[in-house]
């Protein structure tokens, strides 16, 4: 038999004679492991009851950060009906209302389509505020109405009547309609007949590109 | 007046600049109205009037075809000044025609009569007494003051 086989041996049995430090360890863990547990259990149960710390708080609503949006809307849509009872579709890429109480709606995104006597027509606006009960719509910067036969209307800041199809500013108002690039300091346009209507010193500016 | 206006070959088809107190543009009837000292500018041309109306036609692009104007109307270019009752100006035959009560002033020369015609093609300017042939006419005359430039020899 080989030597270190023998040597294997030897240290095996002095592993497992008595009296050896490893018996000592078990015999002392054999103790003190049940008392351990004994021990957490007792902490555990009775910590609740220890008065020093007051774990509980009260949530106080002023520290709290209150979330402002009511109703935030991603691609809302709203719909109405104009004094002729024809129906119109306000769609939004995203609508935020402030709260229920106030008919506000501020819209990013905003396409509009109405019906005219003589067919479709379209609004859109990049921002603007929709009033529900009111249903107009205040646009901020610029807006581009364009119907089904190709009339066109660009211009900014102004407010929308959707019950008349009208597009009034009393604000100092500049755009392009199909005559040509005007400037005035109001604007009455009234979409079904096609008539715009400037005041206060108002500008037209026409560029002849006709066929002649 | 023999002499040539300035605008001799003025290009009717140049842009117009208008201001006015009220513009009233129906996109419907391809026409707008234009109230409260209006000023109308193309080129050297300057129109005014208290009240104007445009007429035009916008296929693919807009046209002027007509500029009326009424209540006391003067056409001021660098070469001379008229005024009239009535203006109309046919941009499609390039005519400027004044009417009622008219004065062309022209350097020193002055001349009234009851129409004025301004060929912006040749640059004429022919005053005559007011009634067309063939309308009854009510004697309108035709003056004028010249002042014949001093000889200078």
């Amino acid at each position: 038999m080989p030597e270190a086989g023998d040597q294997v041996k030897v240290v095996k049995r002095s592993w497992a004679a008595p009296g050896g430090l490893h018996d000592v360890l078990v015999k002392a863990l054999k103790v003190l492991l049940p008392a351990g547990i004994g021990v957490l259990l007792a902490y555990l149960l009775l910590s609740p009851l220890s008065k020093d710390r007051e774990i509980s708080f009260l949530l106080d609503k002023n520290k709290v950060d209150v979330a402002g949006e009511r109703l935030k809307v991603q691609s809302a849509q709203y719909r109405g009906q104009d004094d002729q009872g024809r129906p119109f579709t306000i769609n939004a890429k995203r609508a935020l209302q402030a709260s229920s109480k106030d008919p506000f709606v501020d819209i990013d995104g905003m396409s509009a389509g109405i019906q005219l006597s003589d067919g479709p027509a379209r609004i859109a606006a990049p921002k603007a505020r929709y009033n529900m009960d009111a249903q107009k719509v205040d646009v901020l910067g610029p807006i581009l109405v364009t119907a089904a036969d190709g009339y066109r209307l660009e211009t900014r800041d102004v407010r929308v009547d959707l019950n008349q199809h009208k597009v009034e500013s009393n604000r100092g108002v500049e755009g392009q309609m199909p005559l040509g690039r005007f400037t005035a300091a109001e604007m009455q346009a009234d979409l079904p007949s096609r008539t715009v209507v400037l005041k206060g010193r108002a500008r037209l500016h026409i560029v002849q590109g006709g066929l002649r | 007046a023999s002499q040539t206006s300035a605008l001799k070959g003025h290009n009717s088809n140049a842009p117009v600049d208008v201001a006015a107190d009220r513009i009233e543009v129906q996109d419907r009837a391809d026409r707008a109205v234009f109230s409260g000292n209006v000023v109308v500018r193309q080129a050297e041309l300057t129109l005014t009037a208290p009240r104007l109306t445009v007429a035009y036609s916008n296929s693919g692009g807009i046209e002027i075809d007509r500029i009326d104007g009424s209540g006391g109307v003067t056409v001021k270019s660098p070469s001379e000044t008229a005024s009239g009752q009535f203006a109309i100006y046919d941009i499609e035959s390039r005519l400027i025609t004044l009417i009622g009560n008219v004065h062309l002033i022209r350097g020193d020369s002055n001349v009234n009569g009851g129409r004025l015609v301004i060929n912006l093609r040749d640059g004429t300017a022919v005053m005559d007494g007011g009634a067309p042939a063939g309308v009854k006419s009510q004697g309108g005359r035709v003056t004028g003051t010249f002042t014949v430039p001093q000889r200078r020899d």
